[in-house]
């Protein structure tokens, strides 16, 4: 019994053993499953000349580096770029271009800026470090590995001389560099110290820097500490992971930015599309959108925003409401705070300018949230109490959905409600960019009413419309200007008498009731072919045609 | 020739009593207008209950018209809008069955007018009655809605929806009429109840200026101010409701003017093809004089000294 089971062993022992017969490629480094923090990965590959003459690695991205293998050398080792999040390498060996053997790595480069990255399939991978003794004694036929970097705060004069220097020197080859690291004082911060962040990490390598980081950095940069006064912090700068945004080694801008320009670097968090999602979907803005706000895109986004801490919400330099964005727009300061008439919208708001305007990117013109007519009827699709007397604002969305004759301009989608009304405040009642009455009389000789900015006065100037002037005006007994006739007595008519200046059941933006003495008069407006005919308040029915004139007016 | 056509009345009217219309048959009964009824409204709804058995045919005769009325609905009143002229109206309500008279009522009904002096005084015997009470509208509700179907402030888009409307309608048919009038937005003057369920208070200058304020301030400081603006009665000159003329004034200005200043009548014939003249309008008064108040003396509209350049 015992003999049968000593051969089964055996029998299972060649049979495994059969499986060795080609064995796979032997990566030193790095393990199956590994997570980067950068984006360089160093493979250390053991090869023999006697087993193949080429080393390719592949990337998943195609990017592939050949290594020559040398008769006098068995270990081979080649620094490669990865991408964010899951990177597939593969390792093969070839020998007279035959391929002899081949082996994969799976990696995963978890940036600090989380592109294209899920934190969750992160976690399947594991951080690995390199700098212990028994792995760097595979390098110390090659390499120094025991640091020379001065501990005395005096830089090397020729940093090459740096033993981190052969290895990691490809980290530090642009413009913008951070003293330190173009100075290979790698230790005053790859000091083995470890922080509250990676306690777990503690002793894994001899170069281990402190997580967060930020009091390595402070220890340096002052300003970290005065940050603890303000209100509000930026969540990396709370964290104290300043690298989040900035490569403490080099970067191709200024400030050592992680991507090539400021506002790219908030977008990394802060884009709608940005898996930054769970965190705070508040704090999202999509700067896709057409209609962006210029200080953000000739500027950027630190015009109103502070990149640390700020004492207002949102890390904005000033007040949000209202005060930060003045600052600039100084034409409407004048308006909104000198006006006779203010608008509530803006002056008595709960988020002032913020109430219609998007600070970053919409769809509409003038940054505004909605369409024109909509952000206005944003408030006003109920009664409103008016600033200016006092008095209830009618609710507008339910006059405009009553009524499907639209006031040109409110159709125009350019232009909207603010054809008429200025939003910010004017010196006019109704906020109106220009003189209006309110009066049902007034005699519009010599008045400069905001109607003929549009409409031509000879509506109302001339008494007779002769063949070829037509288009003057359509309200005509025959040659008799029926405006002219309702306007220019001793006491006159405004426009607001007939018209409805907002939306009307009716054509020519006939009021359906006209407000006399706070009595609401019918008009009772009939068109026909060639004229028409009236009842209000002001007389008896009266007909005209323009064709075949009734004869008012002789 | 008056006394003679009176005794022609007189011995026609015993001609007809002697044919032998028995005074106790109640065939009609008047409801309106009462008694030597007092109006200044030249219109007048005379409503009358008819015993159908004995009555097919109304007639209703006045200096001005005959109004001849078959009976054929079932309904226990009959009513007719009549025209009136100033002073004096004898309404004669006769009722016929197959041709031959079978009862007659007469009312008298007296049409003042504060712009002529004959007028302006009616004989004692006349008097202001009311018929919107609810007895009186008891007989209307058969083919009536009695009730007030305004809405306060909003008119009505089709004016002949208004309930008031179908019995009153004759007081808006002038050329020019008041807009409330028109509107039919009666209960904003005729607002009181006493004697009838709308009377309109007086004097009506309270009523008037609540929409024509400007007006108020304007007179109020002026030095002078005519008689019938001081007793608050623009009624005397304008028509509430409807006129033929502008600015709703009972007459042609100078006829209203005159109507108190018969002095005035001989003297401007006298003063043909001056300022008083006029122009096509007529408005000879008002030319040079304001009807309301003015700062100058004798109404004039600016000092007599420009006037006369």
């Amino acid at each position: 019994m015992k003999l049968t089971y000593i051969l089964l062993l055996l029998v299972a022992a060649v049979c495994g053993g059969a499986k060795e017969v080609s064995p796979s490629v032997a990566i030193v480094q790095p393990e199956d499953k590994s997570r980067y923090v950068g984006e360089g990965s160093t493979f250390v590959i053991d090869a023999t000349f006697k087993e193949a003459d080429t080393i390719v690695i592949k990337q998943d991205n195609n990017i592939t580096t050949t290594l020559k293998v040398k008769p006098e050398k068995n270990t081979y080792c080649k620094t490669i770029k990865l991408k964010a999040g899951v990177n597939m390498v593969s390792v093969s060996l070839y020998k007279d271009a035959k391929l002899v053997n081949k082996s994969d790595r799976e990696l995963y480069f978890l940036s600090e800026l989380f592109e294209g990255v899920n934190e969750e399939d992160a976690e399947n991978y594991k951080l690995r470090f390199f700098h212990k003794d028994e792995k760097e004694k595979k390098c110390t036929s090659c390499h120094n590995m025991k640091s020379n970097i001065p501990t005395n705060n005096e830089a090397l004069e020729d940093v090459t001389k740096t033993t981190c220097y052969a290895c990691h020197g490809g980290m530090i080859n642009t413009k913008n560099t951070h003293a330190p690291a173009a100075n290979w004082l790698c230790t005053d911060c790859h000091n083995g110290n470890f922080g509250e962040y990676n306690m777990q990490d503690k002793g894994a390598s001899k170069y281990l820097v402190a997580d967060p980081v930020a009091k390595t950095c402070g220890s340096c940069h002052d300003t970290v500490d005065g940050w603890q006064n303000s209100k509000f912090g930026h969540g990396p700068v709370n964290d104290g992971r300043c690298e989040r945004c900035h490569d403490p080694h080099q970067s191709n801008v200024k400030m050592l930015l992680k991507t090539d320009s400021i506002n790219e670097l908030c977008m990394k968090c802060h884009d709608r599309k940005s898996t930054f999602g769970s965190k705070a979907k508040k704090l999202f803005v999509d700067m896709s959108l057409e209609v962006k706000h210029k200080a953000i895109v000739e500027k950027s986004c630190l015009e109103c925003h502070e990149a640390h801490t700020a004492n207002h919400k949102s890390l904005l330099k000033l007040d949000a409401k209202m005060d930060l964005c003045l600052n600039c727009h100084d034409d409407e300061k004048e308006k909104i705070t000198h006006s006779k008439f203010k608008h509530g919208g803006v002056n008595t708001s709960q988020k002032r300018c913020l109430e219609c305007h998007d600070p970053h990117a919409t769809k509409n013109k003038k940054l505004l949230k909605k369409e024109p007519v909509a952000t206005c009827l944003n408030c006003h699709d109920k009664e409103v109490r008016s600033d200016e007397d006092g008095g209830m604002l009618m609710n507008m969305k339910k006059h405009f959905d009553e009524n499907p004759n639209w006031h040109k301009p409110i159709k125009d989608p350019k232009k909207g409600c603010s054809a008429c009304h200025d939003p910010h405040g004017s010196d006019n009642f109704s906020i109106l960019r220009k003189s209006f009455t309110k009066n049902f009389y007034a005699n519009l000789e010599n008045k400069d009413f905001f109607c003929f900015e549009c409409h031509s006065e000879k509506k109302i100037t001339k008494q007779f419309i002769k063949s070829n002037e037509h288009n003057i005006t359509s309200f005509r007994d025959g040659e008799v200007n029926l405006h002219h006739l309702h306007v220019n007595d001793r006491k006159g008519r405004s426009c607001r008498a007939c018209h409805d200046e907002h939306a009307s059941k009716y054509s020519h933006l006939i009021r359906d009731y006209t407000d006399f003495n706070g009595v609401k008069f019918p008009l009772r407006f009939v068109e026909t072919p060639e004229g028409g005919s009236c009842a209000p308040a002001c007389h008896k029915e009266f007909a005209y045609d323009r064709v075949n004139p009734k004869g008012i007016g002789k | 020739m008056k006394l003679l056509r009176l005794c022609l009345r007189v011995a026609l009217l015993l001609c007809v009593s002697t044919l032998g219309i028995s005074a106790d048959e109640k065939s009609i009964e008047v409801i309106a207008p009462m008694e030597n009824h007092l109006q200044s409204e030249l219109t007048l709804n005379v409503v009358a209950k008819i015993d159908k058995k004995s009555v097919d045919a109304l007639k209703i005769t006045t200096a001005l018209e005959q109004i001849n009325i078959d009976i054929k609905s079932q309904r226990e009143t009959e009513c007719k809008n009549i025209s009136l002229r100033l002073g004096e109206n004898r309404v004669v309500i006769r009722a016929y069955k197959n041709g031959v008279l079978v009862d007659e009522k007469t009312r008298d009904v007296y049409v003042s007018s504060q712009l002529y002096h004959q007028f302006k005084y009616p004989p004692q015997k006349y008097g202001k009655n009311y018929f919107h009470t609810d007895t009186n509208e008891k007989s209307c509700a058969e083919c009536h809605d009695m009730r007030v179907n305004e809405i306060e402030g909003v008119a009505f888009v089709d004016v002949t929806k208004s309930n008031c409307y179908g019995c009153h309608k004759n007081i808006t048919k002038e050329k020019y009429a008041h807009a409330p009038a028109a509107n039919w937005l009666c209960t904003g003057c005729h607002n009181k109840k006493n004697q009838s369920k709308y009377i309109a208070p007086e004097p009506v200058n309270q009523s008037c200026l609540e929409c024509h304020e400007e007006n108020k301030e304007l007179w109020s400081s002026a030095k002078y101010t005519h008689e019938p603006l001081d007793s608050g009665d623009c009624n005397r000159c304008h028509n509430p409701h409807s006129s033929p003329h502008k600015m709703f004034i009972r007459k042609p200005v100078n006829e209203i003017c005159m109507g108190c200043h018969k002095d005035k009548d001989i003297q401007t014939q006298q003063i043909k093809n001056s300022a008083c003249s006029g122009n096509s309008n007529g408005e000879l008064c008002t030319n040079c004089h304001t009807p309301h108040a003015s700062n100058q003396p004798f109404f004039l509209k600016k000092t007599a000294k420009k006037a006369v350049k």
